[in-house]
């Protein structure tokens, strides 16, 4: 019985199975190393306009946290990109993903950059360019000739330079599903609402048919915006909770939730889009994406309007998205042209106008604005930026910006589980842990 | 030589796994069960476990996690346990059947919560359903679920998409089962119930043990269905917890090691669930020798 | 008897049905979603199978076009647009009813309602227009499926290779520590890996195995090698002793045996494990955003694409696509387990 030299055997066989394995692995890896240096794709001479160049389009990388619908982001490839593909001999490719932070780090970490161009929420801003993930733009930016609205200057500059161009810029809107007119309270003009018309439209709606009002409130996500619309309208500094002013519009809300004005669902939506479209909801005041969104599904449906007012004027949050170029590119020219190239007046029109129906924040642009659906959610945007009462979103000034959210949703739960009100020692307990939260 | 040998194979045999596991595993846990007893300053310290168990959603979440964990484990097994005996027959069809009970098993983890939730939402395809068959006239409203209804909708939504993982476990046991013990069984005189009570589920322990010990390590572990269904907080888990820890609120100071300190009292738990329910199970292994 | 042989037999009739029900239902529903243009997917009480065609009512009204469609819902057409803008018309039917028209088309056949009488006519709405959009946004899925396949194969081959011998170890031999080694497996599903899933990637991103499928497998794997180990040894302990000793008396080798005799009885549970392996790598997206962001897999680079989209329909594509080939590995597995070894005798 040769035992032993069966178990040799064996052993022999495990041995050359690891290293084939092992061989597999080192192939693999071999692979893309060479993949992520060498972006640069030869491409078949399908742009066929250019005479024979002798380089090969270089391959420039976007990565994005905005367009992240399915339909934006077929609209950027298929009406965008190609326009300045052809035109500067680039191919681009588009990326868009959740949480840019994590791919942002391991990118420094590694000091490996295969993103080339990054668009950044205004929130945001502050981070990266603490953490030195993009570059200054200093010199495009005074190639430039277009005017951008200063609203976003703290989030997009750093001392004396600019890191990002602001490209899109979005409020809180009010949608109204056009079987709600009727039960506007006496003398009340849907472009021209106040809170309190708001509240008592949404009673007579609740009173007749039963909670008719999208307040979308699932967890982390954005009640502490819609809150903060509403305060700023009555002269509450955002985010406090316990000011005066944000007493006030929390009463209001207090009184939407005492009548059951305010649709029990919406603590399992993160936007009013399911509601309205479905007619479950007839009203909402929320970002303007969303908006958008359910606007132009059916635009004879819905009448779009500006944020309701307080006492203080029409309040809102209000964020931007910014396109940058990231601190380790490997093609800066490329990346310039296409940043001057994304802020054209007829480009950043035609982006506004086919994706969110955000408003772009330059001025050549605004002037051209029509009648168009998407046109009038922009103006309505604009009306709000320029004329209401708005403010950031001071992300950077807390240690975590998420419990900022989470104190807000049990201010509102337990608004919620208790018919209405609020009182006062409550909510300057939550105060304290905001307070606690701040850097 | 081969007494050598024989003594040396098992452990030849395990090297590689265990080789595999201190690799990749052994060490961030290691780390994470020192991290969660120190304190920033690095000293030893019990200060976040007394956190954790003070925070006001604790107690939820341990009822939850345990709650869900003992109800779908028993509704999961028996039902599972009933298809594999079914699917073990010989009849036509039974192929089909078979991989028909396999399908909720392909369906990645994303496209199971926007399958429910566009069938639980008022104007989703559940209601749809009902009022076509007019058994309601208006639609219910199953998203607003509170507290214990909540968790029973998440222990159906679970059981969907678990139970053909429980049953192949189960089926592929009872393939292996040689049918002549069965027969002996019937030929004796037992009845069909007599004989899978008395003889097949003995035989099938060990397998029945896995399925139901794996069961409960990943049912303690629940989290993921709660939050795409319902949110961060609405109906908590322990694990859930730690999830809100790492991906919610991840910039506050203490929320690593909060995340840690859950993950140790989540591990302990599942320990000692699988510790008593091997205990509970060896006591009457003993009388079965075949 | 026969009554009772007749209530075994309702009850397992029954038993089937409910099973076939609770999973083809939802199943089927989800498939039609993935079919579903945007308008369809809020109309309700919805139609189970999805439309075809669109009713639509176009009036001249205003030197605008005022464009109904008409709604099961109110039976009666419903006022969705009014625009006299080619480029928007065209946008909204492909949008929002999933019809594929050209500026032209729709200059034709709208300008007839210009003479002062509504127009009435019928478009047919293109089913796979979602499918199509999705394969618009994602244009890397061929590269991504060849990857999934790749990380699911090493996955299945890492796991079942050590995971199958450690279960033999565990199930045939008696050594020390043994009781403990089987729990102390188990114990690395005890941890949850939400917490350390970032130190465990970091770990593998500086050995430079970030963006490769192996590197991915090696993931997977540590969950399954320890499943697989833990299956195999009920199913190694259940297979019969006697049946090895039997093949050692006849001359064969430990080896020999193994691969002959106890291997093949193993195989349902073998095939099992392979088939929570592949599901596993398969299915996963969120360590491949993390450690393969610049390799996908296919099930990474459908959420990216429809990621946070409110847009059901869509998703629902998505994942269909994503499911299909889960669902044909399946089938070709299930004849597998169902093999059944009644020849071999005691």
């Amino acid at each position: 019985m040769y035992k032993g030299g069966k178990m040799k055997k064996f052993l022999v066989m495990l041995l050359v199975l690891s290293l084939v394995m092992a061989s597999f692995a080192g192939c693999a890896k071999k692979e893309e190393p060479v993949k992520a240096e060498e972006p640069a794709k030869v491409e078949e001479p399908a742009k066929a306009e250019e005479p024979a160049k002798v380089e090969e389009p270089k391959t420039l990388k976007i990565t994005s946290g905005l367009w992240s619908r399915p339909e934006e982001q077929q609209f950027i490839r298929e009406e965008i990109l190609p326009g300045f593909e052809n035109e500067f001999n680039v191919k681009v490719e588009l990326e868009v993903i959740d949480n840019i932070e994590k791919v942002m780090e391991a990118q420094k970490a590694s000091d490996k950059w295969t993103t080339d161009v990054v668009m950044t929420h205004s929130g945001k801003m502050p981070l990266y360019i603490e953490n030195e993930y993009v570059q200054p733009l200093n010199d495009i930016k005074d190639s430039l000739d277009v005017s951008f609205m200063d609203a976003f200057e703290s989030a997009t500059t750093e001392g004396n330079n600019t890191y990002y161009l602001p490209i899109s810029a979005d409020v809180y809107l009010l949608i109204a599903n056009k079987k709600a007119l009727p039960y506007l309270p006496d003398g009340a003009d849907v472009t021209k609402l106040t809170w309190d018309q708001y509240k008592d439209w949404a009673i007579n709606m609740a009173k007749d048919v039963g909670p008719k009002v999208s307040f979308p409130l699932m967890p982390v996500k954005a009640t502490v915006y819609q809150m903060g619309g509403l305060g700023l309208s009555y002269g509450s500094e955002f985010p406090m909770i316990n000011s005066a002013g944000m007493v006030d519009a929390w009463g209001v809300v207090g009184e939407m939730v005492k009548n059951n004005a305010i649709l029990e669902t919406s603590f399992n939506y993160s936007d009013p889009i399911e509601q309205m479209k479905s007619s479950e909801a007839w009203l909402s005041f929320y970002h303007m994406v969303p908006v958008g969104d359910i606007y132009s599904s059916a635009p004879a449906k819905y009448v779009v309007a500006a944020a309701p007012a307080g006492p203080n004027g029409n309040g809102s949050i209000a964020g931007a998205w910014g396109v940058g170029i990231t601190a380790g590119t490997k093609n800066k020219e490329a990346a310039d042209e296409f940043i001057k190239y994304l802020v054209r007046p007829e480009v950043l029109y035609q982006v506004a106008a086919g994706t969110g129906g955000f408003i772009p924040p330059v001025e050549e642009v605004i002037a051209q604005l029509g009648e168009e659906p998407k046109d009038i959610i922009m103006k309505k945007g604009l009306d709000t930026l320029q004329n209401g009462v708005v403010s950031g979103v001071p992300g950077s000034d807390y240690t975590d910006w998420g419990a900022v959210k989470s104190v807000y949703d049990t201010v509102f739960k337990t608004m919620w589980d208790n018919n209405g009100s609020l009182d006062q020692s409550f909510l300057d307990e939550q105060q304290k842990a905001l307070e606690a939260l701040e850097k | 030589m081969k007494n050598k040998f024989r003594k040396w194979t098992p452990y030849f045999l395990l090297t590689p796994a265990l080789l595999y596991y201190l690799f990749f595993w052994i060490r961030p846990v290691f780390n994470a069960f020192i991290g969660s007893m120190t304190d920033f300053d690095g000293s030893f310290s019990l200060r976040f476990f007394i956190e954790v168990f003070k925070e006001p959603m604790f107690s939820a979440a341990f009822r939850n996690s345990v709650l869900f964990a003992l109800i779908s484990v028993l509704l999961q097994f028996s039902i599972a346990f009933m298809m594999a005996l079914l699917l073990n027959k010989k009849f036509k069809g039974v192929n089909l059947l078979l991989f028909i009970a396999l399908i909720p098993m392909a369906v990645p983890p994303a496209a199971v919560a926007i399958l429910w939730k566009t069938g639980f939402s008022t104007f989703g395809w559940l209601n749809n359903i009902l009022i076509t068959l007019h058994i309601i006239k208006t639609p219910i409203l199953w998203m607003t679920a509170q507290g214990f209804n909540a968790l029973l909708f998440l222990i159906l939504i679970d059981t969907w998409t678990v139970l053909p993982s429980v049953m192949i476990i189960l089926l592929a046991g009872l393939q292996n089962l040689n049918k002549e013990y069965e027969e002996a069984g019937l030929i004796f005189g037992a009845t069909k119930w007599q004989v899978t009570k008395d003889i097949v589920m003995p035989i099938l322990k060990p397998t029945i043990i896995t399925a139901v010990i794996l069961r409960m390590i990943a049912a303690i572990q629940v989290w993921m269905i709660s939050v795409m269904m319902f949110g961060y907080g609405r109906v908590p888990f322990l694990v859930e917890r730690i999830a809100y820890y790492t991906d919610v609120v991840p910039m506050l100071d203490e929320s690593y090691k909060m995340s840690l300190t859950y993950s140790v009292i989540v591990t302990v738990i599942v320990m000692l669930s699988v510790v008593l329910y091997l205990r509970a199970s060896k006591k009457s292994k003993k009388e079965v020798e075949i | 008897m026969n009554q009772r042989s007749l209530i075994a037999k309702t009850v397992f009739y029954l038993f089937i049905a409910t099973m076939i029900i609770a999973i083809l239902v939802p199943f089927f529903l989800f498939l039609s979603t993935s079919v579903y243009s945007e308008y369809e997917v809020y109309e309700f009480p919805r139609k189970f199978i999805p439309r075809t065609s669109f009713d639509l009512k176009i009036d001249w009204v205003d030197d605008k076009y005022d464009f109904s469609v008409f709604s099961r819902e109110m039976d009666d057409y419903e006022l969705l647009i009014q625009t006299d803008d080619l480029d928007k018309l065209r946008r909204f039917l492909k949008r929002n009813l999933s019809v594929q028209k050209t500026n032209e088309e729709i200059d034709r056949d709208f300008s007839i309602s210009k003479n002062g009488e509504p127009l009435y006519l019928t478009y047919k709405k293109d089913l796979l227009y979602n499918y199509k959009t999705f394969f618009s946004i994602t244009n890397k899925a061929g590269k991504a499926v060849v990857n999934s396949v790749i990380a699911a194969g090493w996955t299945i081959l890492i796991s079942l290779f050590f995971g199958s011998l450690a279960g033999y170890a565990i199930a045939r031999y008696k050594f020390k520590g043994r009781e403990q080694l089987s729990l102390i497996l188990l114990v690395v599903r005890m941890f949850p890996a939400v917490a350390i899933a970032i130190p465990m990637l970091v770990y593998l991103l500086k050995m430079n195995f970030d963006n490769t499928m192996i590197g991915l497998a090696i993931v997977y794997s540590v969950g399954n090698i320890a499943l697989t180990a833990w299956i195999t040894s009920s199913i190694f302990s259940g297979i019969n002793v006697e049946l090895e000793e039997a093949s050692y008396v006849f001359g064969a080798t430990k080896l020999q045996t193994f691969i002959k005799i106890t291997l093949p009885l193993a195989v349902p549970g073998l095939i099992a494990c392979s088939m929570y392996a592949f599901l596993a790598a398969w299915n996963d997206s969120i360590t491949a955003l993390i450690l393969s962001n610049n390799n996908p897999t296919l099930s990474l680079v459908i959420y990216k694409a429809i990621g946070s989209s409110s847009a059901i329909q869509l998703s629902a594509a998505g994942a269909v696509i994503l499911i299909m080939p889960a669902l044909v590995f399946t089938f070709i597995i299930k004849n597998y387990i169902n093999q059944l070894w009644g020849e071999v005798k005691l």
